[in-house]
């Protein structure tokens, strides 16, 4: 199992341009194919996360983060540094889920709960809210997970997407606007609409 | 728009439980060099010419699929020919008996191979030795006399399924 430390963002923990971004992105518009992987390693958890999270399922998940990153490496040497890279790339996942999404509209969308990290169970915060702080003590983590997808889900995907950086993935209002290509104050409103959605739809669980 | 940090609070925590939503082990050590090897195919494809392409776009899969269908097609148009030329082709019994009667050979009526135009003895430069058999060929008259062909009857001509059927009815 991989360590949450390195697999997960923190809370808080603003994704800055790391100081090696550049320079591999210069080697990497030079054909350099290990500066790319360096750099898809670097950012391919968080483009994961986002992909995963708005799509409800793994394996579009996977193929959506695989082809953010093909794209990356496609319209490379078009990248101007006018941005991060790290901002570049949401961006390019971001608009490719937006697509998927549309294209798929008819389709159930679902979560998968089977990944659930072990380590959620010895997460001291988490139990307590589980286990106490619920009015059905025997619901599970995996109840839980399911009521707060389904809720997630039923977001539009513009809520979800401010959900998902801001609330999941720590990530600030100014950078979310630029990967979303909107003013801060419209995540802001975003991300208020759906937290009270969210609270609406989860009041089971917050009693 | 009041937003305290208190507010939602509960919220936050609850979606932070869907942090701990990983893939399964070991996939990140995997991801690059998936991604690495689609990049190298994509690029392998955008080389090719655009027909390689949209043969390896389609799948071997479906390229066996369609093969069947074209050869069990092929297979079909050629048995329906066979079964349609067998049945236009055949001679009719019954035309085959009246041209037997009416040249009173078993033979029937044998066109000649050489047309006499062609073997007229002008073209050989002398007169040649008589050598006929006295078959006239059928459908010509004699045109010594009258100096006009009457219309040859075509005795490859195969009746039609009109007249089979009129001849069966009458028979019956």
């Amino acid at each position: 199992m991989e360590s949450m430390s390195t697999s997960l963002p923190l809370r808080g923990a603003v994704p800055v341009e790391e100081p090696g971004d550049r320079a591999l992105v210069a080697k990497a518009q030079a054909g350099d194919c290990d500066a790319f992987e360096l750099l898809i390693q670097r950012h391919q958890q968080r483009i994961y996360g986002l992909c995963y999270h708005l799509t409800g399922n793994h394996e579009d998940a996977n193929d959506l983060s695989q082809e953010a990153f093909v794209k990356a490496w496609k319209a490379l040497r078009n990248f101007k540094g006018d941005s991060s890279f790290y901002t570049w790339i949401y961006r390019i996942a971001y608009n490719g889920t937006l697509n998927h999404l549309k294209q798929r509209r008819n389709r159930t969308p679902h979560l998968s709960l089977n990944d659930l990290d072990a380590q959620a169970e010895h997460d001291a915060e988490l139990v307590q809210l589980v286990s106490e702080r619920t009015p059905r003590r025997d619901a599970g983590l995996t109840e839980l997970q399911k009521h707060l997808n389904d809720a997630m889900l039923r977001l539009s995907e513009e809520h979800r997407t401010v959900v998902t950086l801001h609330d999941i993935q720590g990530l600030a209002h100014d950078e979310i606007a630029r990967i979303m290509d909107c003013n801060p104050g419209t995540v802001r409103s975003r991300l208020f609409y759906a937290r009270q959605q969210l609270q609406a739809w989860l009041a089971d669980f917050r009693k | 728009m009041s937003q305290s940090p208190e507010e939602f609070e509960e919220i936050r925590r609850l979606l932070a439980l869907k942090r701990y939503e990983v893939p399964p082990p070991g996939y990140f050590d995997r991801f690059s060099g998936q991604v690495l090897q689609r990049i190298q195919r994509e690029e392998a494809l955008a080389n090719q010419p655009w027909w390689q392409a949209q043969l390896a776009s389609l799948g071997w899969q479906r390229l066996l699929a369609v093969a069947n269908l074209a050869a069990l097609a092929g297979v079909g148009i050629i048995g329906v020919t066979l079964v349609n030329l067998r049945e236009d082709d055949l001679p009719d019994p019954e035309h085959f008996a009246a041209l037997q009667m009416d040249s009173g050979s078993p033979w029937g009526t044998v066109a000649p191979a050489v047309s006499p135009a062609v073997a007229s003895p002008a073209l050989f430069g002398g007169p040649m030795p008589d050598r006929s058999l006295g078959i006239v060929p059928a459908g010509f008259t004699d045109t010594s006399t009258t100096g006009q062909a009457t219309k040859p009857e075509n005795i490859f001509a195969v009746p039609s399924r009109n007249d089979r059927q009129m001849r069966f009815y009458l028979r019956e």
